[in-house]
């Protein structure tokens, strides 16, 4: 079965290049959410298998949002991609259970080997 | 946008201005943009980061900053902007935004200001934020200043 | 202040352009002391960020240049520099580069700095000026046109 997608980025850029490199994969992206609650939202209605992550956001950040899906979903599977990776963000995403923390920018074989670890 | 954090800067506006001495601060027009087209001189854009995040940029004519910053400093007449005159505009961007800070904070929101940046220009294009930037215009004795809040609540 | 808060920005700016477009940027090694204010090429981005201390990444390029890396990056043909896309390819670069650089810092010297949103703008004539700090600029060139970092501190670089 086709894996199902979630992005959930403020930037227009990083939505069309990570859509571009998952189609080229077969994978699916069945939502685009351009802030945090708008991503907590598309992952109910959507229950995608995996969700790439932005932290710094417009309403509530990635961190936020993953804790409320972690939240909703104990088995929710995310992948943060931040242009921010300080020691303490790390931190914070590893207390919420966050399994990949990628740095942007990224590339194919960085997005694809990060899922084939999660999914 | 949340009006309650819209009104600290347009309040801010004014009472930066009123200890200039000027009163009769209006607040005109608000329309909502994604791009933000500026016609006129001058565009002082200073960031916000914290509890919220964001941009506020303040765009008036030459000759409008040219009279702030002339009431800033006692009524001096200023004649062009020269280095002085534009950290004195980089100056008020700075007051006034602190000063909204100021009131976020007593509503519970911690927040820090960053350095301003002033673009000089004609017909300049700017995106300020990810989400819609609200623009205001505050009619002041000096003339119009035009509020561009790009707050990524 | 310290040539180490600077050079990040210069090294990401190049490694991040290179990653993201395939494009080497000749140049921007040394950074020279900025006096007053900077002549837009184009397509300017401003970043401000705020911690322990207060400062802004500026990164400017030639139309050509930005339209190029819209078009390398997005993989579609953009010939305005106002079309929204190449505006926000502009603001994504400056804020990967600033994301990375700050990264390093937060790490290496504590200095739990917090980006505001990019700020991306093009017109003609413009001119930049950032009052009463001092800052450094670095210059570089590509096939495609020249591009230029500035980077300032409050509290200055003495």
């Amino acid at each position: 079965m086709i894996k199902r997608i979630l992005i959930v980025d403020d930037s227009p850029i990083i939505h069309t290049l990570l859509r571009k490199t998952l189609e080229k994969h077969d994978f699916e992206v069945c939502g685009d959410a351009h802030n945090g609650r708008e991503g907590v939202e598309m992952y109910k209605e959507l229950k995608p298998d995996l969700v790439f992550m932005d932290i710094t956001m417009p309403i509530i950040d990635g961190l936020e949002a993953s804790k409320l899906i972690k939240e909703y979903d104990g088995q929710a599977k995310i992948i943060m991609l931040s242009a921010m990776g300080d020691d303490d963000i790390i931190g914070q995403a590893e207390e919420l259970g966050i399994d990949i923390f990628l740095k942007k920018p990224f590339d194919e074989y960085k997005i694809i080997s990060a899922i084939s670890k999660m999914i | 946008m949340d009006v309650k954090y819209i009104l600290p800067f347009l309040e801010s506006v004014k009472s930066v201005l009123e200890q200039f001495g000027l009163s009769d601060v209006k607040r005109g027009e608000i329309s909502k943009r994604d791009i933000m087209h500026v016609k006129t001189d001058i565009t002082a854009v200073i960031g916000i980061v914290g509890q919220i995040r964001g941009n506020i940029a303040y765009s008036m004519s030459k000759d409008t900053a040219q009279k702030i910053v002339s009431s800033m400093m006692m009524g001096m007449p200023v004649e062009e902007l020269d280095q002085m005159g534009r950290s004195a505009i980089g100056e008020f961007a700075n007051m006034v935004t602190g000063n909204a800070s100021a009131l976020l904070e007593n509503s519970g929101l911690k927040v820090d200001i960053t350095p301003p940046s002033i673009v000089f220009g004609q017909d300049v294009y700017f995106i300020i934020s990810s989400v819609q930037t609200l623009s205001i215009d505050m009619e002041t004795p000096l003339g119009k200043i035009e509020v561009n809040i790009g707050l990524e609540i | 202040m310290d040539k180490k808060f600077y050079q990040p920005f210069c090294r990401s700016t190049k490694d991040i352009i290179k990653e993201m477009a395939g494009i080497e940027i000749e140049g921007m090694e040394s950074m020279e002391e900025e006096e007053g204010e900077i002549s837009s090429m184009g397509v300017s981005s401003i970043i401000t960020f705020a911690g322990t201390r207060k400062g802004r990444l500026l990164v400017d390029m030639e139309l050509g240049l930005a339209l190029y890396l819209a078009n390398t990056i997005l993989g579609e043909a953009y010939t305005d520099a106002m079309d929204r896309m190449v505006l926000s390819t502009v603001s994504e670069i400056n804020n990967i580069v600033s994301g990375n650089a700050i990264t390093s810092l937060n790490n290496s010297y504590s200095m739990d700095l917090r980006l505001a949103p990019p700020v991306v703008f093009t017109g003609q004539d413009m001119v930049i000026s950032i009052p009463k700090i001092n800052s450094l600029s670095s210059q570089g060139y590509t096939e495609y046109g020249k591009i230029s970092i500035n980077v300032a501190w409050e509290g200055g670089n003495k």
